[in-house]
């Protein structure tokens, strides 16, 4: 089985897919924050002082706002993208106990998707 | 404090009877199943809210509640912008590797990390490399938080007149005992009841009592913050209040002083830290006990600090212990970065007594935002909780739990501790008892000094659902990756089930006895070891799960390449500044550092070998 070619796992399908989501968020957000911060977030004048809901415009531009954002986004992933799958089942007891490091392939029988 | 130290004592008694009444009832509730899946890892059949707050409760650690306020009042605003990597961490350590983490110990039966990464590649070399690297950084790990718990609880009963005679007279027993003798008394008597309990009720109720006390703390942590949310807002007369007092601070200034009275002293005369003098217009708090000897007029120079905000120094008056008395020679210190400074407290870099640049300059910033989400995905400890919930629709629920949770807990934090520095001047002197204080300060002033126990019992909650967590770990590598998996695969229940009680025992006692004098950079050793985990296994985990020609040697490479780039930089940072601290190349954290190396490695290593095609077939 070559790299490119389709795999028949479908958690690793979808978890492979999610993850490309996940990474995407992370970087969005960072991009956001850090650079937001970055911009309007050192050396803030206190005869200039900004509020928004009682704390410097800073805090709320780029870290609650967006901090609330991730979270309803997480919500919706969570919801709506992220899909359940049926997990395996675990090999007996019995089986895995015979089993050493050597045979892992002899349970692959027992382990249906 | 004598209020929050006998609230926290309270706390801490009705804390213990519960976890044991939860071991009682886990113990009950594994009876007649299979051992080792049961005992280290819950029979995988959590559901959400049991998997949710486990996984929230263990990341809260001691530091949470202990040394996060304490940076929050020392620097202000600017710990929003340091934390703010939590907004999307529950959505990375959880739902990036979760559902393929839990489908391959399935498949595999596997019930540790070093179990399932053996299993992925048919490589013992594999597993015992793992184990290897998790029981060197967990014995780190696990010192740093027994540590931290009998310091936090010697911290919080300090003042109770019962724990000081228990104290004292521990102090008495043990002064001649080699070692035990040099410990101080209060924390060891704090570290031998901390340790005794958790090793009680991990040992006797395994994984199910870990998490079922992880559910009970987690709500009290939940609870305890948004109390003190409410109290702190209305008693500091809103938000906007708050953040316009905190933009007119200027940071206070370290020093020394001596203490003179008029007369000489009758007797030897006391004087506590953390009370104020006020003198020639100036507010002066002691940093330390000071003590004039008998027949003296003058104590030893004995550090003290000194508040510049005006506005502060007009609320504070002389403690009455200190009305006769003055100081002189008095030298101070101002911070090398924000000093007379206002606006310091409302924006980055935040004011900083030691650094040039400030607190969280902006390639920190970066460093944290990197840190938190993605050292949290490399936990063994979070890994395997990934490893414990029943089916996807768990998972799904819980990473929208765990969002919503952290959402609250640690952007309130950051809330109710600018507020605190508003309420409370002066904790610099002691920033680890801001937390205690401030839940006394804030039940005191609401006319229900009861509440302060409940507030305080948050601590505990967070260091005890950690440690739990670590003991449980360390005993099943030893158990179940070398004894069963190397030494004795055929070993019955009963045997594992012997063991796996010894085990436990013995590594909880092992590292009781290796913190009784812990050395001075032991918090340090937190994030030596937090890092150097996550560097070992991040990487090669995720290649693991996720990438199809990875192979045994590449997952070795990446875990000695991330492992021996944190010793090597951790290394140079203690050549370079004397403290067991890592280098922070080009002022980036060194953990990014660490994954790039661990990364670079495994994915060589692993181009230059054919992966096995069995295995392939069997995973993807």
């Amino acid at each position: 089985m070559s790299e490119n070619e389709i795999s028949s796992d479908a958690i690793y399908q979808r978890s492979l897919s999610e993850l490309k989501w996940i990474l995407i968020a992370w970087a969005i957000s960072c991009t956001w924050v850090v650079g937001y911060c970055f911009v309007f977030g050192y050396e803030v004048d206190p005869a200039n002082l900004d509020l928004v809901i009682g704390m410097p415009a800073w805090v709320f531009w780029g870290v609650l706002l967006p901090w609330c954002l991730s979270t309803a986004f997480t919500i919706w992933f969570s919801l709506f993208q992220m899909t359940d799958q049926p997990l395996p089942q675990e090999p007996d007891t019995i089986h895995r106990r015979s089993e050493s490091d050597h045979h892992v392939s002899t349970d692959i029988d027992r382990t249906h998707e | 404090m004598n209020n929050a130290s006998s609230g926290a004592l309270i706390a801490f008694a009705i804390y213990t009877i519960a976890v044991f009444g939860i071991a009682v009832l886990s113990n009950r509730f594994a009876k007649g199943k299979e051992f080792a899946g049961e005992y280290f890892l819950g029979s995988r059949s959590f559901g959400v809210w049991a998997f949710a707050l486990t996984f929230a409760a263990t990341n809260a650690s001691g530091g949470t509640f202990v040394g996060f306020p304490a940076l929050i009042y020392t620097h202000g605003w600017t710990l929003a912008l340091w934390i703010a990597g939590f907004m999307i961490m529950p959505l990375v350590s959880m739902a990036m590797i979760g559902k393929r983490l839990n489908q391959i110990a399935r498949k595999t039966d596997a019930i540790t990390i070093p179990e399932v990464l053996r299993h992925r590649f048919a490589s013992p070399a594999v597993g015992l490399t793992a184990t290897g690297f998790l029981v060197f950084f967990m014995f780190f790990y696990l010192a740093a938080q027994f540590k931290a718990g009998g310091k936090i609880l010697s911290t919080l009963l300090s003042d109770d007149p019962f724990f000081r005679r228990c104290s004292t007279g521990l102090g008495h027993l043990i002064i001649d005992v080699p070692w035990v003798g040099q410990a101080d008394p209060d924390y060891l008597l704090c570290l031998l009841v901390f340790s005794v309990a958790v090793i009680v009720y991990v040992v006797y109720g395994g994984f199910r009592a870990v998490v079922w006390t992880d559910v009970m703390q987690g709500i009290v942590m939940f609870a305890g913050v948004l109390i003190m949310l409410a109290m702190s807002l209305y008693q500091v007369g809103g938000l906007s209040n708050a953040t316009r007092q905190l933009a007119k601070m200027t940071p206070p200034e370290n020093g020394t002083a001596v203490l003179v009275i008029d007369r000489d002293a009758a007797s030897d005369q006391l004087f506590n830290k953390a009370a104020w003098i006020k003198q020639d217009g100036q507010a002066y708090r002691l940093a330390a006990h000071g003590l004039i000897a008998a027949g003296s007029r003058r104590s030893e120079p004995i550090a003290i600090l000194k508040i510049t905000t005006p506005e502060e120094i007009e609320r504070i008056s002389t403690t009455d212990s200190l009305a006769t008395v003055r100081l002189e020679s008095i030298t101070t210190q101002p911070y090398a970065y924000g000093a007379g400074k206002a606006g310091v407290y409302i924006s980055n870099p935040g004011p900083d007594t030691k650094s040039e640049i400030g607190f969280l300059a902006i390639g920190t910033a970066f460093s944290f935002f990197v840190f938190w989400p993605f050292a949290a995905t490399g936990q063994p400890s979070n890994m395997l909780r990934l490893m414990s919930f029943k089916d996807t629709r768990t998972l799904r629920y819980s990473v929208m739990t765990v969002a919503i949770y952290y959402s609250v807990i640690y952007f309130c934090l950051v809330i109710v501790f600018c507020c605190a520095r508003v309420l409370m001047p002066g904790m610099e002197v002691d920033p680890d008892r801001t937390m205690p204080d401030l839940a006394t300060h804030l039940a005191t002033n609401a006319g229900t000094p009861w509440l302060s126990g409940l507030l305080v019992a948050a601590p505990f909650a967070a260091v005890m659902s950690s440690v739990d967590s670590l003991l449980l770990m360390m005993s099943s590598s030893v158990v179940r990756d070398i004894y069963h998996g190397h030494i004795n695969p055929k070993a019955t229940d009963n045997r594992i089930r012997r063991l796996s009680y010894l085990v436990t025992v013995v590594a909880g006692l092992f590292t009781v006895l290796a913190v009784l004098n812990p050395p001075t950079y032991l918090q340090d050793v937190i994030v030596f070891a937090t890092a150097g985990l996550a560097a070992c296994f991040l990487v090669p985990m995720v290649l693991a799960l996720y990438w199809k020609g990875m192979t045994s040697g590449g997952v070795i490479a990446g875990m000695v390449a991330g492992t021996l780039m944190h010793v090597i930089l951790t290394s140079w940072g203690y050549a370079a500044e004397g403290k067991f601290r890592a280098y922070e190349f080009l002022t980036l954290s060194p953990f990014i550092w660490d994954l790039g190396a661990s990364a670079i490695a495994a994915v060589v290593v692993a181009k230059c070998q054919t992966p096995d095609e069995d295995l392939r077939r069997r995973f993807f």
